[in-house]
């Protein structure tokens, strides 16, 4: 965890430093195109740890793994946070773009929040089954159909016919500049770093809790 | 350029206030993200603090025990 922790401090520093410094401002978004090194990769480490979380789900489903469900738990946890700061930086994108905090009209922007309202939902449904095995496998199942809309996420884009939220990459590669590209290589780096870091760190706090609650349960 | 998004009523705007505008949208962009981790941090350490608490419940409870 303290290396975790350490690195995705260094690299988020330095994909700060990237983006003010190093990545030229953009001919026709201007200043405001600097949040997108910081909202793609937000949502792509969101879309990893809702992919994180169905793995982990199919190891509870299949090899029965112990620990694996707390595992996904709180790899869908970090994904609905990570989904929420894309929702908000990706409508403060909006607002100074296209004019609006949000539109309906956009199948990417819809279909995430669709991806994220499943996962919030995911929270209710786990807690209101009794911990147990019944409870490992209902929460199994439902992360792993909510992996089944992550890719319809990312290529709805692709598939939209008219639309305004940009496409970067395409079949032709990352659509930017190599200096951009190096700088939005480090802030996903970072973010997928941090994701990691936040992730041990909840996951380690979880772990302590039940076994301090086992612990309680012997000493009574 | 992939990331161009179409401009909404915004052309007409003086060249100097957009760029005011701009930065303060962009720093309210990384303040959220900022925002979210210091938060995220900060029901960590307070969890830390209630399993630190209960630990040392359980040694004291523990402790008299083996004392009788």
């Amino acid at each position: 965890v303290p290396v975790l922790a350490g690195l995705s401090g260094l690299l988020l520093s330095a994909a700060i430093a990237l983006i003010f410094f190093y990545a030229p401002v953009d001919a026709d978004q201007g200043l405001s195109q600097k949040i997108f090194y910081f909202h793609v990769p937000i949502a792509l480490t969101a879309y990893a740890c809702f992919g994180w979380g169905a793995w982990k789900a199919l190891l509870v489903l299949w090899k029965r793994k112990p620990g694996a469900d707390m595992e996904s738990y709180v790899a869908i946890h970090q994904g609905v946070i990570f989904g929420a700061l894309t929702l908000l930086t990706g409508s403060i994108w909006a607002k100074i773009s296209w004019g609006v905090w949000w539109t309906w009209s956009e199948r990417q922007l819809v279909l995430f929040l669709v991806l994220f309202l499943f996962y919030s939902a995911y929270f209710m449904l786990r807690f209101s089954v009794e911990a147990g095995p019944q409870r490992e496998n209902l929460s199994a199942v439902y992360a792993l159909f909510g992996v089944v809309l992550i890719p319809v996420s990312f290529l709805a884009i692709r598939l939209a016919e008219n639309f305004i939220h940009p496409t970067i990459f395409t079949s032709r590669g990352p659509q930017m500049a190599t200096s951009q590209f190096a700088t939005f290589c480090v802030a996903l780096a970072a973010m997928i770093l941090l994701a990691g870091a936040l992730y041990r760190v909840e996951l380690l706090g979880k772990r302590l809790d039940a076994q301090l609650r086992e612990l309680r349960e012997l000493l009574a | 350029v992939g990331c161009r998004a179409r401009h909404v009523g915004r052309g007409a705007e003086v060249e100097g206030t957009a760029v005011s505008a701009s930065e303060k949208y962009v720093a309210a962009a990384y303040l959220v993200v900022f925002a979210f981790v210091v938060l995220y941090l900060a029901i960590m350490a307070l969890k830390l603090t209630r399993l630190e608490r209960e630990i040392g419940e359980l040694t004291e409870l523990a402790r008299k025990r083996t004392n009788g």
